[in-house]
């Protein structure tokens, strides 16, 4: 009896494994209209279905070829990532869900007291960036089955990000505090376009595909991922959708603004994208947007790429009348990073041109800070210090340095002579903060007098 | 009455004499004095924040940190058993300063001024003849802090004044922590070295390069760990989360990096400056001292930064330049900060005050005596961590903390990590222990 079942059991699965071979057999000529009709009407499951059988006979087709190959694990790797970023905000939800049941219940064992964790959106991105750059060479494909591919290709990120946007949103319910939902939403997406291949919207679940969405996707591009691009094709898709004009200079000038604290490279990013789509005969607009960027950059403590973004306003327009500030800035930024060596070898240059005299004496001051920062160079700190002091005598940078000098004539026992400079600090520049120690010194000296 | 007359005449004669011979000794001791006081030698005292004596080369360590203080310890003589009586700044060079522990100098927490009824290396040098000079930039160790007692002139300002101006008033709130500054002050002090012609004279110079932030210039920067990728950027060191939750070994590895990146750059300025007075002739008429203010921990306690007692954080870079010296030693007994002030006065005859709870180097230096003191006294009040009281012998140190007393076994168990209490305290422990209970019990629970 237990034989002839299991003859039977045998016979009915080498029979389902015929249909199956015959079925494929018969995929010579697969349905791709089917697939393509699935997908106009939104019937994605269906859709996916179809299209799995397709996309096997054409595996069955390319066995062996490294395309394909490449194709597939790209695709493994898509839902690999997705299946990750569910798992953690699964996680998470269930989590909060537990948490609060314990404060209904007021058990202190299932209160969740831990922040939630949930790896940022941006890092499953950028570590992801190298698999899906990887390019993918399909070229011995027939046109149809290129097509083919592409679509189901995006019908399965559309699937992946759709569930990604559920369990978001799920977690979002159970913790009104995560708002991150959008992010971890276009992590796919982003992953598969860049600035040829623009983001296809396409990829996206059908109900956010709509204005205000794709504004909150723009945000998340710009604000989270820092990718502003992205952030303008999404802005620029969603202004198409309302029939609104849309400026690119604009949307990177106010996206620059939104980014200058936290994210001061993204904000450059977006001022340079701003200065490309300026004409080229707007000189006066652009260079005012570089100097824009050498301030971000000095504002963020990036002092090496402000002085690199100065030096390149200066040697880009030698003749424009911007150009001198564009020199002080450099040799300030400089100063700022402690690049003592570059600003020696080429301060010389800007002190002695003409068409920065009206910094001159800053950059003179600059090489003053510049020399004391280095060793053996007495003499000529020392001849830059008169020069300073016969040049720009009633310059309030000059404080600092009739202090200095002050101080040596305390070292040689000059009372007088030291008394002199500290009288001429606390007259000539009584705001500063020279003037403040010049106080303390003298009263200091005027003590010591006293006593003796 | 003649008789009377004689020995009248005779009495006068010899008070005559008497004070002509005593007039003579006054002069003559007047004279011997000016000319002991003419060829008195100079003191300069460089100290280092932050600089952990483990960390130098010349201690053992597996990375080349400190070249040129291994050079200097090697031609002159070196503690390498030295201990700060607190870990931070203003306890810490408070008793370099002072001879006292914290709670007698008063410099114990950051709103608490030094005392300023007590008397100061710089102030008794002062009074013996000495110019005084101080330069340094840590806020810390400001003239409002009272660290300027005694000094002539105290250039606490010129570095924070220079790098602020530079900034045109385009960036008024600075942080000094975040700002080299060693090049700074060795320009100030050799400038001032370079125009001085007060003889003798005392200067004080403190490098705050090594104090965090870690933020080493290239090379330093990446000298030690460069392969590092993450997030550990040498900022915020002392706050939270990193001060008190220890990040993953890869990070702590690269704090540690690049500390030693800051404790090599601030030894090569710190050989600038060697060099420097070496061009100047001052190893022949000054007596130099190269010493750490305090340690630094790697979250071997739980924390960075440095606050409490342990070793890492007390244990410091110490030697001394003699005038001449031709005669490098290694002493290992056990030294305090406290013997810094002692030490000096005794090398320029001058008398020790009273107030001083350290004592002279001289006769350990000399090779008169073996060993000055048997412990060293620690205490911590900074308020970052509990306030905490040690005394540390070679072998066992005692703490007070929390109204509790513990130990900790030197020998078996060198990085602190067993504490023992008084109820498992081994009879020669007892007896240690009850030779010190006064210092570690004494105010504080009465407190």
């Amino acid at each position: 009896m237990l034989t002839t079942i299991k003859y039977i059991l045998t016979f009915t699965v080498l029979v389902l494994i015929r249909v199956d071979i015959a079925y494929c057999a018969n995929m010579g000529d697969p349905n791709f209209t089917e697939f393509y009709q699935a997908l106009e009407i939104g019937a994605d499951e269906q859709a996916v279905k179809m299209g799995q059988k397709i996309f096997n006979w054409i595996e069955e087709k390319y066995q062996g070829n490294t395309g394909f190959g490449a194709l597939k694990s790209k695709m493994n790797a898509a839902d690999f990532l997705a299946n990750q970023m569910i798992n953690q905000l699964r996680k998470a939800t269930g989590k909060q869900v537990f948490a609060v049941a314990g404060e209904m219940f007021k058990d202190d064992k299932i209160i969740n007291k831990n922040a939630l964790s949930v790896a940022p959106a941006k890092s499953f991105y950028e570590t992801s960036q190298q698999i899906f750059s990887r390019p993918v060479n399909v070229s011995q494909f027939s046109d149809e089955e290129k097509i083919f591919i592409a679509k189901f290709y995006d019908l399965k990120l559309r699937i992946l990000t759709s569930a990604i946007a559920k369990a978001g949103q799920a977690l979002a319910i159970s913790e009104p505090s995560f708002k991150e939902t959008y992010d971890y939403v276009l992590v796919l997406p982003l992953l598969h376009a860049s600035e040829t291949n623009p983001i296809n919207i396409n990829i996206l679940p059908l109900w956010m595909r709509q204005s205000n969405q794709l504004h909150i996707f723009s945000d998340s591009c710009l604000l989270h991922f820092g990718l502003a691009y992205h952030a303008q094709a999404f802005a620029k898709a969603a202004d198409e959708l309302d029939d609104k004009v849309f400026s690119e200079k604009i949307f990177y000038l106010s996206a620059s603004k939104r980014c200058i604290k936290q994210l001061p490279s993204v904000a450059v990013d977006c001022l340079k994208r701003a200065i490309n789509s300026i004409d080229e005969q707007n000189i006066d607009e652009r260079i005012n947007l570089q100097f824009d960027i050498v301030q971000i950059w000095l504002d963020s403590d990036n002092f090496a790429l402000g002085a690199g973004e100065a030096k390149s306003i200066a040697d880009s327009f030698p003749d424009h009348q911007k150009r001198r500030e564009a020199v002080w800035l450099h040799f300030y930024a400089l100063s700022r990073s402690n690049n003592i060596q570059a600003i020696l070898a080429n301060i010389d240059t800007a002190i002695n041109d003409p068409r920065c005299a009206e910094y001159r004496s800053k950059l003179m001051y600059i090489k003053w800070y510049a020399l004391r920062r280095q060793k053996d160079n007495t003499a000529q700190v020392a001849a830059l210090e008169h020069k300073l002091i016969t040049d720009y005598g009633d310059d309030m940078i000059i404080a600092p340095i009739l202090l200095s000098r002050a101080t040596d004539l305390l070292a040689r026992q000059d009372y007088a002579g030291a008394c002199l400079l500290l009288d001429q600090i606390r007259e000539k520049f009584p705001t500063t903060k020279a003037a403040e120690q010049a106080n303390k010194i003298a009263a200091k000296l005027k003590a010591i007098q006293g006593s003796k | 009455m003649k008789k009377q007359s004689i020995i009248w005449i005779i009495s006068c004669i010899i008070l005559v004499l008497s004070e002509s011979c005593s007039a003579n000794k006054l002069n003559r001791q007047k004279e011997r004095s000016i000319i002991a006081y003419s060829g008195q030698p100079n003191i300069i005292l460089i100290t280092i924040s932050s600089l952990r004596a483990d960390h130098l080369s010349c201690a053992g360590y597996n990375r080349q940190t400190t070249p040129n203080f291994d050079r200097f310890a090697k031609g002159n003589i070196l503690f390498t058993n030295a201990f700060a009586t607190s870990s931070w700044q203003m306890p810490a060079v408070g008793s370099i300063f002072t001879s006292l522990y914290p709670t007698d100098h008063g410099a114990t927490h950051i709103d608490n001024k030094f005392n300023s009824k007590i008397k100061t290396l710089a102030g008794t040098l002062k009074r013996n003849g000495f110019y005084t000079a101080g330069f340094t930039c840590d806020p810390r160790l400001s003239s409002i802090n009272g660290f300027d007692k005694g000094f002539e002139y105290y250039d606490d300002y010129s570095v924070q004044m220079i790098i602020s101006s530079i900034s045109f008033d385009r960036d008024e709130n600075f942080d000094i922590n975040k700002k080299r500054t060693n090049d700074l002050i060795n320009n100030a002090a050799e400038r001032w070295l370079q125009n001085n012609i007060h003889k003798p004279f005392f200067l004080f110079l403190n490098y705050y390069d090594n104090h965090w932030d870690y933020l080493p210039p290239a090379p330093y920067n990446t000298l030690f760990n460069p392969d590092y990728v993450g997030d550990i950027k040498g900022t915020e060191i002392a706050r939270e989360p990193l001060y008190s939750n220890k990040p993953s070994d890869k990070d702590v590895e690269q704090i540690i990096a690049l500390y030693d990146g800051q404790v090599k750059q601030t030894d090569y300025d710190l050989g600038e400056f060697l060099g420097f007075l070496k061009g100047q002739g001052r190893f022949k008429d000054s007596v130099i001292i190269v010493m750490g203010d305090h340690g630094e921990q790697f979250y071997e306690h739980g924390h960075t930064s440095h606050h409490g007692i342990f070793d890492e954080l007390i244990s410091i870079p110490f030697a001394i330049s003699l005038p001449d010296s031709n005669e490098p030693k290694v002493i290992s007994s056990l030294v305090s900060s406290v013997d810094i002030m002692p030490t000096i006065l005794n090398y320029v005859n001058i008398a020790i005050p009273s107030q001083c709870k350290g004592q002279s180097l001289k006769p350990l230096i000399e090779g008169k005596t073996s060993n000055i003191r048997d412990f060293v006294f620690v205490e911590y009040t900074g308020g970052a961590v509990e306030d905490c009281y040690a005394v540390r012998f070679e072998k066992y140190k005692f703490i007070y903390e929390k109204d509790d007393i513990f130990a900790y076994d030197l020998k078996s168990d060198p990085c602190e990590q067993k504490k023992i209490f008084k109820d498992d305290f081994t009879t020669e422990m007892i007896e240690m222990y009850e030779k010190v209970k006064h210092l570690l019990v004494k105010e504080h629970l009465a407190n």
